[in-house]
């Protein structure tokens, strides 16, 4: 074991701090699409059109169903093959980011939206009868009462689906992201591919993956409390 | 010729009835689940300043027709009038009817994520489109007219049962109802703060406040009303006489 050597030597070092930031810029980017997604798809699950409510639960039981993987996999190589027999044309260049964020947030907005999903259940519909006698319409009762508290009542299960977001971030190693762009795992591997030293680089990444699930784990939980408290009744 | 119109059973004569102009008067109002007959043939009318008292035994359709009142459920024959709406068996209930009808609930339903002056102001912003600043002194005025304003900032959680039912009626009162449905507002409250919402209402009845009110206490019945409706199997007997309530009294 050689951390100084494989880890703490430039370039190396550098590599991996490029890594742990998009580590974390992967995850907050993935998270955000996801969190919108997420609600468009409870959204349609809360509509009144059997089609928009059809197409929410055949969204959600593929890709929940779907492993991560070979879905990233087809996004990085055989999208852009399609693309180019059916269209003739390759995909433009920067093309990966953008497929790897999508990819990685469809198939955390899957997830995310039964969670929210439960958490709407969870409202007490004679609370809603009261929203109806005070005038508001239901897009009002939407954005004021029903999302707002569906997010509280479930907010210990959101917190754990972010963590699962930091963790699947490290699956964009299987895309061929400009090197500058690459996650902390995929720059280990890139220092293994030069100094054959997988150990070292590799146990850094898992120090890193470990603290910030813990800490961000503990943030998020002390957040999910807070705003829980209020909602279920406890003060 | 002298016109006439049926008024609680009995019959007036029109000038009367614009003297003091209806609020509210449901015509033959029936109502079933499935086989069973909730509401049967229900009518009685409620004039301005009027308070009165919807009494009888659990199931016997009190709620059931302040729910068709406040439009959170249809019905299936007659039609009532709130101010100048007429609402129909299985029409669609007007959207304005809503402001003009303030209900309050026997388990309050505040909203939990809100404070108390949020639970007020909601349908000022949304439903009354009211700037902030207006709609926060309009909901202060009704907080303090419960006298829970300095309670406002204090999420429902950490009110007392009395008080969450207090900002349940500042709420309702905000829009500025013609007419204030109360469902046995009561009835989840201890002797303490029982007293504290009947005084509220008292002080609503003697403001001229028309009001609906559902309640088990005869108390707070005979106090507050001036009129009586005694509920029996989904059919409503109406009376100036509180008497009429008399035989809802357990036999001790």
């Amino acid at each position: 074991m050689d951390f100084a050597r494989y880890v703490l030597a430039e370039p190396y070092f550098g590599w991996l701090c490029t890594g742990v930031l998009m580590t974390v810029v992967i995850t907050i980017a993935s998270s955000s699409v996801a969190i919108a997604i997420g609600f468009v798809v409870v959204r349609c699950f809360l509509s009144n059109a059997v089609v928009l409510r059809s197409l929410a639960f055949c969204y959600v039981i593929i890709f929940r169903n779907m492993p991560l993987m070979p879905f990233l996999l087809f996004l990085a190589f055989g999208l852009p093959a399609l693309w180019r027999d059916v269209l003739g044309l390759s995909l433009p260049r920067g093309f990966e980011f953008p497929l790897l964020v999508s990819g990685l947030a469809l198939n955390a907005a899957a997830y995310l939206s039964e969670v929210l999903r439960a958490g709407v259940a969870a409202i007490a519909p004679q609370q809603l009868e009261s929203a109806r006698t005070i005038g508001l319409r239901p897009s009002a009762i939407r954005r004021r009462l029903v999302y707002p508290q569906a997010v509280r009542i479930v907010a210990p299960a959101l917190a754990s689906r972010f963590i699962h977001n930091m963790k699947n971030s490290s699956l964009a190693l299987v895309l061929p992201l400009p090197l500058g762009m690459m996650e902390v795992v995929g720059q280990a591997g890139r220092i293994a591919g030069e100094t054959f030293s997988w150990a070292e680089p590799l146990i850094f990444a898992a120090i890193i993956h470990l603290s910030f699930a813990l800490i961000l784990g503990r943030l998020l939980n002390q957040w999910a409390t807070r705003v829980q408290a209020r909602v279920i009744g406890i003060s | 010729m002298r016109q006439s119109t049926t008024v609680l059973g009995a019959t007036l004569p029109l000038a009367v009835r614009e003297v003091h102009p209806a609020v509210l008067r449901v015509t033959a109002i029936s109502k079933h689940y499935g086989q069973r007959s909730i509401l049967r043939d229900v009518s009685f009318e409620l004039q301005r300043r009027q308070v009165s008292a919807l009494c009888g035994l659990s199931g016997s359709g009190k709620t059931t027709l302040l729910r068709v009142i406040s439009g959170l459920v249809g019905f299936d024959t007659g039609q009532f009038v709130i101010g100048n709406r007429i609402v129909r068996a299985g029409a669609r209930y007007p959207p304005d009817a809503y402001g003009k009808i303030g209900m309050v609930f026997q388990d309050h339903n505040l909203f939990p994520h809100l404070t108390a002056l949020q639970n007020v102001t909601l349908a000022l912003r949304e439903f009354k489109r009211l700037r902030p600043r207006e709609a926060h002194d309009r909901a202060m005025a009704e907080l303090e007219r419960m006298d829970v304003a300095p309670r406002r900032h204090q999420y429902p959680a950490t009110l007392s049962g009395g008080e969450r039912q207090l900002v349940a009626i500042a709420r309702a009162l905000a829009l500025d109802p013609m007419l204030l449905l109360l469902d046995e507002p009561t009835a989840q409250l201890d002797a303490g703060r029982t007293e504290e919402v009947r005084d509220r209402v008292l002080e609503l009845a003697d403001a001229g406040m028309t009001m609906l009110l559902v309640t088990h206490n005869m108390t707070l019945a005979r106090q507050a009303a001036d009129s009586f409706g005694l509920m029996k199997n989904g059919t409503c007997t109406v009376s100036r006489d509180p008497a009429i309530l008399d035989e809802l009294r357990s036999p001790d």
